[in-house]
């Protein structure tokens, strides 16, 4: 799996063309994504450190994060505790 | 024949119209006196229209397609709106004309540029221009992408810059064209360290942006970028302009460090004949 691939899905939910989608059927629109069952529970269960660690970019998850109302320090703590990107 | 009326460059950092709150009251004094400087600048020049040279934080790029340079020839620019950045919506006006115009130098010197009659602006345009309060002049937006690698080189971004000055005095009319290179030097974006910048970087890179030095700007690699932090990369908008203004006297506008509240340093320089 690309990094890139990640990124874009992040980018498709958040902001592209899969946003309306996403807010109606997640489960829907990420089992369509590609991206590995690993990955897409880390999205469900706002494992940033997680998808950090996959190499998702950085401006991307942080799209992510703040569209799943995740407070900015509470991001930042979980990836600085989550170890760098692979 | 076109005229080069001015070239800047300046942080667009958007927690500079979010949070002015954050700063004390000097910092805040001497970022508003910048814009404002370099509003004046524009607008004493009378530009016929300013070109832009900008990156993004993913709304026009995508992993899916990513130029690594992309010009504006839409007769009006959306802009992306933030309203948590207390920034305004609706849309800016383009200059499809010069923008087509441009992109036929640029062709001609070898920069098979893009272009797209649908650039939207979002903080890295905007922030400057309401701070400047440039409003009613078209903007040219050029799109440098500095988000997803590989990224154009910093050696292809000052050819860059050189092409556009040489474009801009070869335009049809006699307009007069303004630069603005928008971006921050070191800085940190959706990662640990959004709280730090490299002061030792910054010196580095504005020491040789004085001296006129390109082929000092240019000789940075990626892991030194890097290094310096993910948003450092954006960089390679000052050296666009650096580049395009060869031959203009420099000037340091704004010159503050690392400004606590805003966690960035406040750079603005510009060149004027």
């Amino acid at each position: 799996m690309s990094t890139d691939r990640l990124t874009q899905v992040l980018v498709d939910v958040t902001r592209g063309r899969s946003h309306s989608a996403f807010l109606e059927d997640p489960d829907a629109v990420l089992d369509a994504s590609g991206l590995s069952t690993e990955l897409i529970d880390a999205i469900k269960q706002n494992d940033y450190a997680e998808l950090h660690r996959a190499g998702a970019h950085p401006m991307a998850l942080l799209y992510l994060s703040r569209a799943m109302g995740c407070p900015l320090d509470s991001y930042l703590d979980q990836l600085a505790r989550g170890g760098a990107a692979r | 024949m076109g005229l080069l009326a001015g070239v800047a460059a300046t942080v667009h950092a958007p927690y500079l119209t979010a949070f002015p709150e954050r700063v004390d009251a000097d910092a805040l004094t001497i970022t508003t006196d910048g814009f404002t400087r370099l509003g004046a600048m524009f607008s004493r020049t009378s530009i016929d229209g300013l070109l832009v040279v900008t990156c993004e934080h993913i709304v026009n790029l995508e992993p899916r397609l990513v130029p690594p340079f992309t010009i504006g020839v839409g007769e009006r620019h959306p802009v992306f709106h933030e309203p948590h950045f207390r920034l305004p919506g609706g849309d800016r006006l383009g200059d499809p004309e010069l923008g087509r115009a441009l992109y036929d130098e640029l062709t001609e010197r070898g920069f098979d540029i893009a272009h797209s009659v649908e650039v939207a602006l979002d903080h890295g345009t905007m922030v400057p221009l309401e701070l400047m309060q440039i409003e009613d002049v078209p903007v040219v937006p050029v799109v440098i992408n500095t988000l997803f690698a590989p990224l154009p080189s910093l050696r292809r971004c000052a050819q860059l810059g050189t092409a556009l000055a040489a474009a801009i005095e070869a335009a049809p009319g006699r307009r007069r064209i303004g630069v603005l290179a928008t971006g921050g030097l070191s800085h940190t974006v959706g990662a640990p360290g959004m709280d730090r910048i490299d002061a030792e970087f910054d010196a580095r890179f504005l020491v040789a942006l004085a001296d006129g030095a390109l082929d000092r700007l240019t000789e940075f690699d990626e892991a030194t970028l890097d290094a310096a932090g993910n948003g450092t990369h954006e960089v390679r908008t000052w050296i666009t302009a650096a580049a395009a203004a060869s031959g203009l006297s420099y000037e340091v506008v704004t010159a503050l460090p690392n400004v606590a509240g805003w966690d960035v340093g406040v750079h603005q320089v510009r060149w004027t004949a």
